[in-house]
């Protein structure tokens, strides 16, 4: 175990570590976009996977700090090397597996940084045993899965993994005959739960997730607002405000600078069509899912489908899936959890709860 | 809580208030401070004496009365003993800090007069090379080409300057190779200063990354304690006890698989 760094990452030195005061639970959601932590004194916390290092000296000596995180981080990106150290599931540039590429190196770098960062949101007192999970992505390689331990246990007295998917079921205690759908930003986890632990037939990993929601917003905008400026981040920003898919309440009007000069668009149908596009692919995966599985126990499947993930807050989304695999598979019921942001980490955080003394003895 | 129960609650936690101003604060990088009022204190310690009494519903004989009471005392002396430990650690942090941005000052101090001397003894070397800045002779030579040939052939004006320009640059520059080589104290003394001014730029990093590492050390609070003190695991009664006991244990021996692999 490293040192147990509290939530500024020192100044513990001197306090004696004594680790008798009691056992605090972590239960992390890695994501793409966003991580997310519960922990078993109550704080629960969630920031952007976004990390940024000063671009030089003067950048430091401004922001007087060596690396800045999540919204912070964004608001300040001009002054700073930007990260988003996981894409698709993995760390950036070590889709081969290794860590080789310079890219694969810097990346590493500021998932551990990241991964310290969430534990830290988490208050842990410095005489306390951090026993931690983490829900890693469903097909997140041995390399990966090693660099992300070793980060974590910089932090924490022991720590698992535990595919994503598979945390959200076990945190709603539904462990048999469910599909869960985790809408993450790299990619849609969708797992298949029957009492056991999943195997790589009960999981299909999409690309169509909130990455590409963002660039199908993107293409469908150049279209319906012609002249008009925008970046990613405006887009994701738009997209986190008004996602919906099926019947719009009301019209979505934004404004976007023409040539430097405010201007008012409609971009109802733009972000209907971009939110749309990620349904067919899910559709299709749920039916193979739900074809393979034992026949007598295919119609309790498909009406248990549930939906976690940022991507399950777009509006409308469980009755278009509905709508959908009334077609293709007759029928069918989604549920959304209670808390997207949270449903991985809650997870998490009972089966920390829930794994026996000596276990986490044996890792410690 | 009676009036004398709430000053005897206020004399144990005064031990520990501590006088600061805000501009201190902003100073040792401080941004936001949380603030609790003592009749909240007050407040809390009763409901929570309150709520558990209420809660195990106990009759208090008055043995049991004085053997809680004995026990409260012994963790809010525990407590406090933990708080005075916290708080000689956050000052000696702030020392620390105070120390390391001393230090920091000194040496962009030095920085600073390193950098100026340089700028000196390199200007001196211009000085002694050429007389005049290289600026000064090129606008010179242009206004006496232009004065010689008037201007009416304007082009051949400017032809001649910049082969004029050239020559005298390439003049110049071996001059200054002699001035170097008959004065080589001067390109000594200027490699000397720049050495130490990286050396000093070095320092100055350090020291900076010293203090921003105190001062984040002093922001450190205790942290929040968790609500068990002891390792849980699955709790028999649980419902699907066998399934989840099942599942733990695939996920434990996944883990031991990397983790024995990672070490």
């Amino acid at each position: 175990m490293g040192s147990n760094q509290g939530p500024a990452g020192s100044g513990e030195a001197n306090v004696e570590k004594s680790k008798e005061h009691g056992v605090l639970y972590i239960g992390v959601d890695l994501g793409t976009s966003r991580t997310s932590i519960s922990a078993s004194n109550g704080v629960r916390a969630t920031v952007a996977s976004l990390v940024g290092y000063p671009k030089d000296h003067v950048a430091r000596k401004l922001l007087k700090r060596d690396v800045l995180f999540g919204e912070e981080a964004l608001e300040k990106r001009l002054s700073l090397k930007m990260f988003r150290p996981l894409e698709r599931g993995v760390i950036k540039g070590s889709e081969k597996g290794e860590f080789t590429s310079p890219e694969a190196k810097e990346n590493l770098e500021a998932a551990r940084a990241l991964i310290r960062h969430a534990v830290s949101l988490a208050q842990p007192r410095p005489d306390e045993l951090i026993y931690g999970v983490i829900g890693a992505p469903a097909q997140a390689s041995i390399h990966n899965q090693k660099a992300i331990i070793e980060a974590a246990r910089e932090v924490m007295d022991a720590v698992m993994l535990c595919s994503q998917p598979f945390s959200v079921a076990y945190g709603m205690d539904w462990l048999e005959d469910v599909l869960v759908i985790d809408i993450g930003a790299g990619t849609t986890d969708l797992c298949r739960m029957h009492g056991t632990m999943p195997e790589e037939g009960d999981q299909i990993t999409l690309p169509t997730a909130g990455d590409y929601i963002d660039e199908q917003l993107e293409r469908h905008l150049a279209e319906a607002c012609p002249g008009a400026a925008f970046s990613r981040p405006m887009v994701k920003r738009m997209k986190e405000k008004y996602s919906f898919v099926g019947d719009a309440a009301d019209r979505i009007e934004m404004e976007l600078p023409v040539d430097g000069k405010p201007t008012t668009f409609d971009i109802t149908e733009a972000m209907r069509k971009a939110c749309r596009s990620i349904v067919p692919p899910m559709v299709e995966s749920i039916h193979s899912l739900v074809r393979s599985f034992d026949p007598e126990f295919q119609d309790r499947l498909r009406n248990r489908v549930l939906l976690a993930g940022g991507g399950s807050q777009i509006q409308g989304l469980d009755r278009a899936l509905e709508q959908d695999m009334r077609t293709r598979l007759g029928g069918g019921r989604v549920i959304r959890t209670e808390e997207p942001m949270y449903g991985g980490a809650n997870g998490a955080l009972k089966i920390a709860h829930d794994m026996p003394k000596e276990f986490w003895e044996q890792l410690s | 809580m009676s009036g004398a129960d709430r000053r005897s609650l206020w004399g144990e936690l005064a031990a520990f208030f501590r006088t600061t101003s805000v501009d201190k604060l902003k100073s040792a990088g401080v941004g936001k401070v949380r603030v609790i009022g003592m009749d909240q204190i007050a407040r809390l310690v009763e409901d929570a004496v309150d709520r558990v009494i209420e809660s195990r519903r106990i009759e208090l004989e008055e043995r049991e009365r004085e053997f809680i009471v004995a026990e409260a005392r012994e963790e809010l002396d525990r407590l406090t003993r933990e708080v005075r430990e916290l708080t000689h650690v956050r000052e000696r942090t702030m020392q620390e800090a105070a120390l390391s941005q001393r230090r920091v000052d000194e040496l962009r101090l030095e920085l600073q007069r390193a950098g100026q001397e340089l700028e000196m003894a390199q200007r001196d070397v211009r000085a002694g090379a050429m007389g005049a800045s290289p600026e000064d002779l090129n606008q010179g030579l242009q206004r006496l080409v232009s004065e010689a040939l008037g201007e009416a052939d304007r082009a051949k004006s400017e032809r001649l300057s910049a082969r004029l320009i050239a020559f005298v640059s390439g003049y110049v520059e071996r001059q200054r190779e002699v001035v170097r080589e008959v004065d080589p104290a001067a390109g000594e003394q200027i490699a000397q200063l720049e050495r130490r001014m990286a050396k000093l730029k070095s320092r100055l990093a350090q020291a900076e990354d010293e203090l921003s590492r105190t001062l984040s050390g002093a922001q450190v609070e205790p942290g929040i304690a968790s609500i068990y003190r002891g390792v849980q695991g699955l709790d028999q009664s649980s419902g699907q006890f066998k399934k989840k006991q099942g599942l733990m244990d695939v996920i434990f021996q996944a883990n031991l698989k990397i983790q024995k692999g990672a070490e």
